[in-house]
């Protein structure tokens, strides 16, 4: 079974007076396999941010369904949707949301620390994800000392300490420069080795390169998908560009 | 187990935000010290002794009404004010799988916290200064307060009980703030803006109307029985004036100097008037408080300068003559009349000028 099932997912935005609707997902229907590593993408309005927001249970769907693990999102109370995503769902965010006044060690052990962990297993988890993701020397700095790249990994530390069954990435790349965001991908392919299922919206072809699979969104509804395959990460960086380009010149003749 | 992960949260969090949290904390504290302090002295038995004792007593209590009043307003706004700070923070626990009624119990902590800490140090204080605060009154008002005691249960009881009932308060608003952090304005980060503030013009007409009024008020009144009547009357006008002005007033100036074009596209009054323009519907309730308060202690101090100094004049109006002795009866009249020299000289002085009055006569003719 699929860990992650999107069927018909719709979702209408209404403005505060139902004057003006817009329509941010028409018909979105997808499945991701446990320890896929899938990239988004799509131009911006396009609605992946919508997607995500409603994968990360943060927004509820006008339509359609979502199923992590055959469990429906859309079923899950208000009051337990906080429990739902700490105990399932990891986050990874554009500027990184740090919290400033907590050095990178509690910054990670956040999640933990408010699952209520005993001390003996917060610490047994986190030596290993620190050297892991190369954050050792790191772990009493505060987040104003460090550098972007050392920051976003940091929070990919703090979305990995609870083993998710999901990790969400919501453009990781897109505060960093070049050198940075290669090594925050190559450190996301690790963690894809190890199998662990991730989902990424990214703007960036070079950062889709070295997904699995990659999601091309548009107007609203799943436009194609292409997998790595066996192709090496070159080969597969040259048709995703080719799909981008497909994807906005099809924009045009299609109307 | 679980309850005290929020707790200890709630500890970390002071600790770790103690630059915003100190100035907090020192100014409930202070604000306990001197709500103790009034309430103290007004409880005091040995102010029914004295003479004068209930007009005292009835000015202290209008005092303590205003301390309270102030008290209430200051620790909502600074409460507010770090609230505000802190709604990032807020979402990104509600992102990271913290129940919004748990982010609630930590913000309970935190104040529970801050309230035991200012009542302790804040009574402490109050407790410790008593003898000195007897010592400024018996300097200020001249007379031998016979104040009594030394720590009042009634005074601390009534602090406590009144700052628990406005922390209470800070709490209930900070839950219904917590209710209203939406996580995903966390995600979408800043990118949502912020909208140029309007121009108000009704408002700011009618701020310049009662800040106006409360000034002519004051200017026209010539009589002291008509000036305890409309002083309260004036200051309301001027308060609310005042935050009319600064809330509306100032965002409809900054307006009219950006629809001048000649004004506004000059590099000088280009960048600071649309700052500006944004920063002052945030910092206006802010300014206008601040205004207030320096009104007010500029008032306190002049009146209470004006009235030590002229405190021998007031006694030189109110009692002309160095003895006043008032007789009830028209008998003792005649045998004060008959015996006023030896009276005097029992008492060692000698009558260089003597004045009867009957109260029927002053009355009736």
């Amino acid at each position: 079974m699929a860990l992650l099932e999107v069927r018909n997912l719709q979702k209408v935005y209404t403005t505060r007076f139902g004057a003006q609707k817009v329509q941010a997902l028409s018909n979105v229907t997808f499945t991701v396999e446990k320890g896929e590593f899938v990239a988004i993408m799509g131009e911006s309005g396009s609605g992946k941010t919508t997607l995500l927001n409603i994968l990360a249970a943060l927004d509820r769907p006008t339509g359609g369904q979502v199923l992590l693990d055959g469990k429906s999102l859309t079923d899950v109370k208000e009051a337990e949707k906080a429990a739902f995503r700490r105990d399932n769902l990891g986050f990874v965010f554009q500027d990184f949301n740090l919290l400033d006044t907590f050095s990178i060690r509690d910054n990670i052990l956040l999640p933990l620390v408010l699952q209520n962990k005993p001390l003996s297993e917060i610490e047994a988890r986190l030596t290993p994800l620190v050297s892991r993701l190369g954050l050792r020397g790191l772990e009493s700095k505060f987040p104003y000392e460090v550098s972007g790249g050392q920051k976003q990994r940091a929070a990919v530390a703090r979305a990995l300490i609870t083993n998710p069954r999901l990790l969400l990435a919501d453009e990781p790349t897109g505060a960093l420069d070049s050198k940075a965001s290669a090594k925050l991908m190559r450190m996301f392919e690790e963690v894809h080795e190890s199998r662990q299922t991730l989902e990424m919206d990214t703007h960036s072809a070079q950062a889709a390169s070295y997904a699995s699979r990659v999601l091309f969104i548009k107007d609203g509804e799943v436009y194609n998908q292409i997998y790595m395959g066996d192709a090496t990460r070159e080969n597969f960086y040259q048709k995703i560009i080719a799909t981008l380009t497909a994807l906005t010149d099809g924009g045009v003749a299609g109307d | 187990m679980t309850k005290l992960v929020y707790f200890r949260l709630a500890l970390n969090n002071l600790w770790k935000n103690r630059k915003t949290y100190l100035p907090f904390l020192l100014a409930s504290t202070l604000l306990t010290f001197t709500m103790y302090s009034f309430l103290m002295i007004t409880f005091n038995p040995g102010l029914n002794q004295m003479h004068g004792g209930m007009v005292f007593i009835t000015v202290l209590d209008f005092g303590i009404g205003v301390v309270g009043l102030f008290t209430a307003i200051f620790l909502f706004y600074a409460n507010s004010f770090l609230i505000k700070r802190r709604k990032k923070e807020m979402g990104l626990y509600a992102i990271l799988g913290m129940e919004k009624k748990h982010i609630g119990r930590v913000l309970f902590h935190e104040l529970s916290m801050t309230w035991v800490l200012s009542m302790a140090i804040g009574l402490g204080l109050g407790i410790l200064l008593t003898r000195l605060m007897f010592l400024l009154i018996r300097l200020v008002i001249r007379v031998d307060v016979p104040l009594v005691g030394t720590v009042s249960a009634t005074a601390l009881w009534s602090t406590l009980i009144l700052f628990a009932l406005l922390f209470f308060l800070l709490i209930v608003y900070n839950s219904w703030q917590v209710r209203s952090v939406n996580p995903i304005d966390l995600l979408r980060g800043g990118q949502t803006g912020e909208r140029e503030p309007k121009a108000r013009w009704i408002l700011a007409v009618l701020g310049l109307i009662f800040m106006g009024a409360g000034y002519w008020l004051a200017q026209v009144v010539n009589n002291p029985m008509e000036a305890i009547a409309l002083f309260f009357v004036a200051v309301i006008l001027v308060i609310i004036g005042t935050y009319l002005l600064f809330l509306t007033g100032s965002i409809a100036l900054l307006k009219l100097l950006k629809n001048n074009k000649h004004f506004y596209y000059r590099a000088k009054h280009f960048i600071s008037v649309s700052g500006l323009l944004y920063r002052m519907k945030q910092n206006a309730a802010g300014l206008a408080s601040i205004a207030i308060l320096c009104t007010m202690a500029m008032i306190t101090v002049g009146t209470t300068v004006a009235l030590y100094n002229g405190s021998e004049k007031m006694l030189d109006s109110y009692y002309p003559n160095d003895v006043q002795i008032t007789l009830k009866t028209p008998e003792d009249q005649a045998a004060f009349a008959n015996d006023n020299t030896a009276f005097a000289a029992k008492a060692g002085v000698t009558i260089t000028s003597y004045k009867a009055f009957s109260a029927y006569e002053a009355t009736f003719s």
